[in-house]
């Protein structure tokens, strides 16, 4: 997903450097073209891309690297680092005051999506138990408050907006009361050229009335060379506290996206990753380029794992996969949390090593095809059919559970030969210590 | 807009020429015997002084072999690639994706090696040879809408057409100026609200609708944009409508799912034209978006827009070099009439390449 052809062109890079018996400086050189040319086709801005590398060249001349590690392995820290350095060293939050409410403002281009990325947040901080509305203050587009309004109602959070009024100012006047009854007031606004005049001064006075607390550039991951000047612009006229890159589940390669960003000063928060509610990642630099470099990224995997299941059941689970007790009602827990972790492709992506097995994209869709049936099938079992299935599982019983469930008798068997690859695969992991499994498994960073 | 590309071109063209002036006196002061340079520099010495005139007549003949050899100079391979630099990242940095800098880099490679070049107007030769490769990429096969829609015989009506594209691009505001524009040419258009998906997507194209004063059939009741295009299409058929502009949901080319109903509202209603929008700011990722899209159902041809916005320009040259296809109009604004039609001339004249 994320960045993938440019961390394809890195990885290249960065192999033919391993390739190489020595390091001098015409590797060097070759590598910082590389570069040059990955990043720019990449979107990344000129000026931006030959002041990296030319760290990166005088890095790799200058520095010695440390006995510890071997010259190549220092070259492909240096990368890392300076990439790092580039997107920014920190994770940046938006930090929430209590001050009811809390104002957060979407500004940007037309077609970025700011009205998507309101629900986005509106969901992600009523998750985490804050009192949250939404408010519509694009006048131009069509039907733009309505979209806000049906976003806002689809996960439950109250909505301000006045399709008749046609001046965002009076809008936002005429739910000033109620405003104070939430923590946070996440703000749509109309999209804009920052080059055009009328609409940057519309922004202006909103932002003189409104004065957010936070203002929120939103643009999307596959914007070009143009968005230097536009982010530009639009920090002169409203003063960007955080950047949001959308549409990061394209094949875009956000590199443009990302460096333009943090060349205005102002810093990546959230990445959009899909069109649900909860297909938003907070952005992690670190993360990012590990991900870039192909290292993976168990971080962000924990953490969704931890939203989807709570640590109660994952203890049990946990007890359950030791003992090698694991019934078909695991299995669909199991799927049950992969679903809100999302589609399995973007999980598989984030394990440490997958990124590089690259599945082919048709069996992750047949994988996907298959749970949905599969999840089907179970609703139509018997609860000692889902407890031991390898034990009372017949002929019989299939065809009832495929006739019950319209799902085919050999997709019903399929799930049952999981079950028991899974059960199997439990089984061997009992009573072994599982930090040395999974050095057996390979697992980087585990 | 296209001024910074404009600029940049310029600059880099003037910084090209600006090389090759040297390098070809250097060149020349290299290879020349060395006899001859000394009777160059005095050849030199003597026009500036302009004094002996009678020695200048006596090795004019002389003179102007080495006039000649300076004057027109065929650069190498190697000097070429050396030489191009500064139009590659200004080409680069002006949003023309990877794949096509490295076409214009070949054709001017074959324009400006395969022949010697005359000192004087390098600059000239290579904006010529630039504007050819602009050109050439650019110049395809043109739709003529308005005459394609004239030529449907009236029981062969309505001319569908379906507009698809990225998330984002302008698609629902594209339509209603296209319908616009059509009912200039004294047509009847319906428009088919078919995006489903997104919150409010259908109410805007019928708010756009009353705007232009053109109906749109749009069913709050169904997700399925499949039947919504179908039931305009035999609406108009009954209504007589001339064109059906069809406007989809935004979808990401890379998503199988979205794509495969795409495939299936254009085997259903077997537009006419279809057409696929593209947003002028995006960067290398619009090759991708071309092609992919290109893959799934033939694209006939693309409409640019939020070229108002765009400084750059690079964008359309990639478009049009990787899908082979023509643009039809560009979106400059966000009123109803802000649709161009797209013409080369202009945008080159846009390039300063006239």
């Amino acid at each position: 997903m994320v960045l993938e052809s440019l961390s394809e062109k890195l990885k290249e890079s960065l192999r033919k450097i391993t390739k190489s018996i020595f390091v001098d400086k015409r590797v060097i050189e070759d590598l910082v073209k590389d570069l040059q040319r990955s990043l720019l086709s990449a979107d990344v801005d000129v000026q931006l891309v030959f002041d990296l590398t030319e760290k990166i060249k005088q890095r790799a001349l200058e520095e010695k690297p440390p006995k510890t590690i071997s010259q190549k392995e220092f070259l492909i820290k240096i990368v890392y680092e300076e990439l790092v350095n580039f997107l920014g060293k920190e994770k940046s939050e938006i930090k929430i005051e209590r001050k009811k409410p809390f104002k957060i403002m979407m500004v940007g281009l037309f077609g970025n999506g700011k009205t998507t990325l309101a629900q986005k947040l509106a969901k992600y901080y009523s998750k985490r138990n804050y009192k949250v509305a939404t408010l519509g203050l694009d006048v131009h587009r069509p039907s733009a408050p309505e979209q806000l309004q049906q976003l806002s109602k689809q996960i439950n959070i109250p909505c301000f907006i006045n399709p008749e009024e046609k001046d965002p100012i009076k809008i936002y006047k005429q739910f000033e009361k109620e405003y104070k009854k939430y923590d946070i007031l996440i703000i749509d606004t109309a999209g804009r050229d920052a080059l055009s005049d009328d609409l940057i001064q519309e922004i202006e006075s909103l932002k003189k009335e409104i004065n957010p607390d936070e203002t929120v550039l939103v643009f999307s991951a596959d914007i070009g060379q143009d968005l230097k000047n536009q982010a530009e612009a639009f920090k002169k006229a409203c003063n960007i506290t955080s950047i949001v890159v959308t549409k990061m589940d394209g094949t875009a390669k956000g590199g443009g996206a990302l460096v333009g960003a943090a060349s205005t000063g102002a810093k990546i928060k959230f990445l959009g990753t899909g069109e649900k509610p909860e297909d938003l990642e907070p952005y992690i630099p670190e993360r990012f380029v590990s991900r870039l470099l192909g290292m993976g990224d168990l971080e962000t995997l924990l953490e969704k794992a931890k939203e989807a299941i709570s640590d109660e059941e994952a203890k049990d689970l946990g007890k359950k996969f030791l003992k090698g007790e694991f019934n078909l009602l695991d299995l669909y827990e199991q799927m049950e949390a992969m679903k809100k972790m999302g589609p399995i492709s973007k999980v598989m992506e984030m394990i440490p090593g997958f990124s590089q097995l690259k599945l082919p994209k048709d069996a992750l869709q047949v994988q996907e095809g298959k749970l949905k049936k599969w999840r089907i099938a179970m609703n139509s079992m018997t609860k000692e059919e889902l407890e031991r299935p390898d034990e009372v599982m017949s002929t019989e019983r299939i065809n009832r559970i495929s006739k019950g469930s319209g799902i085919q008798g050999s997709e019903i068997r399929d799930l049952i030969k999981q079950h028991k690859t899974v059960k199997k695969m439990m089984k061997m992991m009992k009573g072994k210590d599982p930090s040395k499994l999974m050095k057996k498994f390979k697992l980087p960073g585990m | 807009m296209f001024n910074f590309l404009k600029d940049k071109i310029k600059k880099a063209v003037d910084a090209v020429s600006e090389k090759l002036k040297k390098e070809e006196t250097e060149v020349e002061v290299l290879t020349a015997p060395k006899e001859k340079i000394k009777e160059k520099k005095k050849e030199v010495e003597e026009e500036i002084k302009k004094e002996k005139l009678h020695e200048e007549i006596q090795e004019k003949g002389f003179f102007k072999k080495v006039a000649e050899k300076v004057t027109t100079k065929r650069i190498s391979e190697e000097k070429f690639e050396e030489l191009f630099q500064p139009l590659e990242l200004a080409l680069l940095e002006n949003n023309v994706a990877f794949e096509v800098v490295e076409k214009i880099k070949q054709d001017l490679k074959q324009d400006l090696t395969s022949k010697p070049l005359s000192r004087k107007n390098i600059e000239e030769q290579i904006k010529d040879s630039l504007k050819k490769s602009i050109r050439k990429i650019l110049n395809l096969e043109e739709i003529n809408l308005v005459g394609s829609i004239k030529k449907t015989s009236k029981e062969k009506r309505p001319y569908v057409i379906m507009v698809i594209g990225y998330n984002g691009s302008g698609k629902s505001i594209t339509c209603a100026k296209l319908a616009k524009k059509l009912k200039k040419y004294s047509f009847s258009p319906l428009l088919a609200a078919a995006d489903t998906y997104r919150a409010a997507g259908a109410i805007q194209l019928v708010e756009y609708g009353k705007m232009i004063d053109v109906p749109v059939i749009h069913n709050p009741n169904t997700k399925d944009s499949c039947s919504v295009i179908f039931d305009a299409i035999k609406h108009a058929k009954n209504k007589e409508f001339d064109v059906v502009i069809a406007d989809t949901s935004g979808r990401i080319h890379n998503n199988q799912n979205l794509m495969d109903e795409l495939k299936k509202i254009a085997r259903v209603n077997n537009p006419d034209l279809t057409i696929l929008i593209l947003d002028s700011l995006t960067g290398s990722d619009i090759v991708e978006q071309m092609r992919e899209f290109d893959n799934i159902i033939d694209v006939d041809g693309i409409i640019l827009t939020k070229v108002d916005t765009n400084e750059k320009g690079g964008s359309m040259l990639s478009a049009t070099y990787i899908g082979k296809k023509p643009i039809l109009y560009l979106g400059i604004g966000q009123k109803m009439d802000d649709l161009e039609e797209f013409d080369i001339d202009k945008f080159l004249k846009r390039l300063g390449l006239d």
